[in-house]
């Protein structure tokens, strides 16, 4: 059996991402210390939160050196806030380091739509991606057609340095904000797949098999 | 996208129906409810505890721990949600999102507690809604029987002020009478209000959908027209879609597109 290894720092639920991850059929081992990143076959990096006190606790965990180390060459998935976090920097409330694995910087979404009307943030909903400057053949999101949605929520967004590492966009208002990235064996999502139905299980089960 | 929300209102581990919020009629077990309508492809589910005001709980934390097992889309649970600690705990067991009501009139500074310590999206204003003789609707609590004085316009007003991040807009006038929602209502609470709407209340076929979107909501609550399959998921979202309505696409859900 399959063993995916999931990074709890204490923010935010880890409950439903385990969850998910054992439907598709794997074991899930909860990491709460540095020895457990190490050992890890695929890494899971959820988030939920604030980008700031996410890293501080990371931090007062000791495990961002473990993390960094592991994704050298352990396949490396993170989810919403954990996808940000693997960029450079975060902009929410300040300016904070993040763990630096892909170039870019964490904004806050625009509030206006490119023709000037207001829009909603936290953006919260289903929403269909594509692919913007790199195929999906072979990729993360592999086996997901074009016709797809995708459950998201968030009020911040990965401005990636690299197109090439812009694995998929989504449409806020005539704006293409990042959904997915991905490096060889370093990815990320915005979106939540274990919240996205059948097509985030699916994302699930290709990141396994990378 | 236009979200499809079966809503189960629970009572003592049944899932029920009634006509106006009362008169409930024991139905079946939500969770076998709730996954069947997961497998047609529901956009989200939305768990309402009928009874919790009456303990002061809510009930529904095993309930939420089966489901989160086997349904992986979001899930707002509502019902006997007094405070910051309560939520956490309903959050705890896999709800994505808490409603509130009752805590809400009570205290609106809980509304402003909850959105800072979750965030504003975690925040679902419940409200149950009847309309007057004079044209206003006046906002209730404990399923349309007691009276709270609030005008329902001013008060998902300050309550997105305050942080709500979406309002279960429930008219009791309709719920449960199969004649569609009230239009009206819809209407004006979502033209005053930035924060996405959902409407629940007299889904009595797909079409009713299509006008309650029209007329502003974001989302639509159904309960009765499916807990009865008088339709089912695939096809209200194949009714909406074909008036032009986004919505997620058919060929996502089925088998994750790929047959």
């Amino acid at each position: 059996m399959k063993r995916v290894t999931l990074i709890d720092y204490g923010a935010g639920n880890l409950l439903n991402v385990q969850r998910a991850f054992e439907h598709v059929g794997v074991r899930v081992e909860i990491a709460t210390e540095a020895k457990q990143i190490e050992q890890a076959e695929h890494l899971v990096f959820p988030g939920v939160g604030a980008f700031p006190e996410a890293m501080r606790r990371l931090q007062q965990k000791n495990l961002i050196g473990a993390i960094q180390q592991a994704a050298v060459d352990t396949p490396f998935l993170g989810i919403c806030l954990g996808m940000q976090m693997m960029l450079d920097q975060g902009e929410e409330f300040e300016s904070t380091p993040g763990l630096g694995l892909i170039a870019g910087q964490v904004k806050a979404l625009p509030t206006r739509t490119l023709d000037g009307k207001p829009m909603k943030v936290p953006h919260m909903g289903w929403e269909l991606i594509r692919s913007n400057h790199q195929a999906w053949s072979s990729s993360l999101l592999n086996d997901i057609p074009p016709q797809n949605a995708f459950y998201f929520v968030h009020s911040y967004y990965a401005d990636v340095q690299n197109v090439t590492d812009q694995l998929a966009v989504f449409d806020f208002g005539g704006h293409s904000i990042t959904a997915a990235i991905q490096r060889e064996h370093l990815m990320g999502c915005q979106f939540h797949p274990e919240k996205s139905g059948l097509m985030g299980l699916k994302v699930i089960e290709r990141f396994l098999d990378i | 996208m236009i979200r499809l929300i079966p809503r189960l209102d629970i009572k003592s581990s049944h899932l029920i129906k009634g006509v106006k919020l009362e008169g409930l009629r024991k139905i079946g077990a939500p969770s076998e409810y709730a996954r069947k309508y997961y497998q047609q492809g529901a956009d989200e589910l939305l768990y309402m505890d009928a009874v919790a005001s009456l303990y002061g709980r809510n009930s529904l934390t095993d309930l939420i721990k089966e489901t989160v097992k086997s349904v992986f889309i979001p899930i707002t649970v509502g019902g006997g949600i007094r405070s910051v600690d309560d939520a956490r705990a309903i959050l705890r067991c896999g709800a994505d999102k808490v409603a509130i009501n009752t805590a809400a009139v009570q205290r609106p500074e809980l509304i402003g507690e909850m959105a800072h310590t979750f965030g504003e999206q975690c925040v679902v204003l419940s409200i149950e809604a009847i309309r007057q003789a004079d044209g206003r609707w006046l906002a209730f609590t404990d399923n349309g029987r007691e009276h709270t004085g609030l005008d329902v316009v001013e008060w998902v007003k300050e309550a997105v002020n305050r942080g709500a991040g979406e309002i279960l807009l429930t008219s009791v006038d309709q719920e449960g009478g199969r004649k569609g929602y009230d239009l009206e209502l819809v209407q004006v609470v979502s033209s005053v209000v930035s924060v996405p709407v959902i409407a629940s209340g007299g889904m009595g076929q797909a079409k009713d959908g299509i006008a309650a979107v029209k007329s502003g909501a974001s989302a639509v609550a159904m309960a009765d027209i499916l807990h009865y399959e008088r339709d089912t998921v695939p096809g209200i979202r194949q009714v909406l879609a074909e008036e032009g309505i986004p919505v997620r696409p058919q060929a996502s859900i089925q088998q994750g597109g790929t047959e």
